[in-house]
């Protein structure tokens, strides 16, 4: 089996990038440090196999084990996403909340 | 007439600050953070022990008690999560982690020993797992109230 790890990066940047739509640039920091992680570990996956230090079984394994990650580093990347959502509603609320009190006042 | 709409504006007020707030994420635990940070260490240790020894002697019985220790430590991370409100992201995050954690185990077991590669790509793995909860914990500490 070929491993082109440039691919998969970009197919998973991608698939990060469209879970998040319009909120990249709130995401992108923890986002290229999940990437930047996955490079380092796809390349010391694929050198592994190439050196024979772990057969093919193992390789396939771990291969998909990166399915899995992908999975909690999207689910983390929505819990920056919804902190971020919270403080812009809650911010907004709060200017709500603040000019009925004053009407209230006056 | 008056003290009429002033307790009207007063009670206006007191549900105003109880219901106009949204919550998505639970609040930010630094004890949850420092077992996400402590288990990790004892994770990463648990393998770099192992590349100092023999590759004969690098059986699962010779670990077998600090991969139990571990994985009580996930099974508590997993628990707090799922006692707390707003936590879907969370639980699954601690299954996903949980759930490699026993497979990477099951694998270790059934091979009896581990070479120098393998355990290199089980750190690597484990802590791709790792950093996930670590980042979304951290996020936490950014809530606004």
């Amino acid at each position: 089996m070929t491993l082109d790890i440039n691919e998969i990066l970009a197919d998973m940047l991608n698939a990060i990038k469209g879970s998040v739509k319009d909120d990249w640039s709130v995401v992108k920091k923890s986002a290229n440090n999940f990437i930047q992680s996955k490079k380092d570990r796809l390349e010391l996956l694929a050198n592994m196999r190439i050196t024979g230090a772990i057969d093919n079984d193992f390789f396939e394994k771990r291969l998909a084990d990166e399915k899995e990650i992908l999975t909690s580093e999207l689910h983390s990347i929505a819990i920056v996403n919804k902190v971020m959502a919270q403080n812009a509603a809650n911010a907004a609320f709060k200017v709500l909340e603040n000019v009925i009190t004053t009407a209230l006042i006056i | 007439m008056k003290t009429k709409v002033l307790i009207f504006a007063s009670c206006l007020l007191m549900t105003l600050n109880s219901c106009i707030s949204l919550k998505l994420v639970p609040d930010y635990s630094e004890a949850i953070e420092t077992q996400i940070i402590q288990t990790q260490k004892q994770n990463e240790n648990l393998y770099t022990g192992l590349l100092e020894l023999p590759q004969e002697k690098r059986t699962y019985s010779s670990v077998s008690k600090e991969y139990l220790e571990i994985e009580s430590n996930i099974n508590s991370i997993l628990f707090q999560y799922q006692s707390r409100e707003k936590n879907e992201d969370f639980v699954k995050m601690g299954k996903l982690l949980k759930d490699n954690f026993v497979q990477y185990k099951k694998e270790h077991k059934d091979k009896k020993t581990l070479n120098d590669g393998e355990i290199s790509l089980y750190v690597a793995y484990i802590n791709g797992f790792w950093q996930p909860l670590l980042t979304a914990e951290k996020a936490l500490k950014n809530i606004k109230n």
